[in-house]
């Protein structure tokens, strides 16, 4: 369910409870209501009081109203980075497949993986790096891991003593899958966790 | 072009200017501007020149169209193996504004495994 269909549906039971309650005890005195008499003149001390709560209400609502404006920002910031490194992960890895299954050397698509990799570790390392500012040390976590991941994908695409002329053997395009799915999960994961925020 | 300095503290060599903007593979069989070449003719004989003068080695890795792990292994890699990890980063300096993580990733290939 999306948040804010969720945070919609928490608010609507809890104002049903408050007005419950509210309806209990007003319920059981309002005859008393009638009784009361007001006082003809308003001090300033009351008057004081009063505007200052108004104030100090207007304050909170409006620093609070902010504080979900920036984070609604930060969050969409987040949210694009991780989809364009999805696009990028999926290039890399369409390529790969690409390459193996029409059995080309790799010096076909040399400069693009080298490419796509440099943009794939910029993006995560700039999400790294807000999350870092945003005080998220979990998400920094996460971002190191996703990088390190790869690294080594980079490793299996790039590194071996054969690239890039010649085209990749079995083994190293079921790791190079492996490594995909990996990463792939993870930064899926991620992007759920960013939009839960 | 030549970026190629010296200091009073430090040699600095950048592989755009210096050596290649299109690095190359990891041997110098497979291509030109390989990671081996690379090692032969700057990377070694500049690391040597830093290390016998008291010098810290600056290399610059911006403007370049990117790295294979090829390339930074064959160079950086087989420097570390060479030398040993603790010599070689005791001396070594990375400027990568282009790709902030590349730092991390070359030291991941010179530590040893």
């Amino acid at each position: 369910m999306p948040n804010f269909i969720k945070n919609e549906f928490v608010s609507l039971i809890v104002a049903m409870i408050l007005a419950l309650i509210l309806g209990i005890a007003i319920g059981a005195t309002y005859k008393e209501f009638f009784n009361i008499t007001w006082k003809t003149e308003v001090g300033l001390e009351a008057l004081i009081n009063v505007v200052a709560g108004i104030a100090i209400g207007i304050f909170l609502q409006h620093a609070y109203q902010k504080q979900n404006e920036n984070l609604r920002v930060e969050k969409g910031i987040v949210i694009d980075e991780c989809k364009v490194s999805i696009k990028q992960l999926r290039d890399i890895r369409n390529n790969f497949r690409t390459c193996v299954e029409s059995n080309l050397p790799a010096k076909d698509f040399d400069y693009s993986f080298v490419n796509s990799f440099r943009l794939l570790s910029n993006e995560i390392s700039s999400i790294k790096d807000f999350m870092e500012a945003l005080d998220y040390p979990d998400e920094v976590i996460i971002c190191d891991e996703i990088l390190s991941s790869i690294i080594d994908y980079k490793t299996i695409i790039t590194g071996g003593p054969e690239f890039p002329t010649d085209s990749y053997s079995p083994e190293e395009f079921k790791s190079g899958e492996r490594k995909f799915d990996q990463i792939n999960k993870s930064l899926h994961s991620f992007l759920v966790k960013i939009n839960r925020f | 072009m030549t970026t190629m300095t010296l200091t009073d503290t430090s040699i600095s060599i950048s592989v755009s200017g210096n050596f290649a903007r299109v690095p190359g593979p990891r041997f110098e069989w497979q291509g030109k501007s390989s990671g081996e070449e690379f090692l032969k003719t700057m990377l070694m004989p500049k690391f040597l020149e830093a290390e016998k003068k008291g010098l810290q080695l600056i290399v610059d890795l911006d403007g370049t169209e990117g790295y294979s792990t090829g390339f930074l292994d064959g160079s950086f890699g087989e420097l570390a193996r060479d030398l040993g990890f603790e010599r070689v980063m005791g001396r070594l300096q990375f400027i990568t504004n282009d790709e902030p993580y590349l730092e991390t990733e070359i030291i991941s290939y010179m530590k040893p495994k």
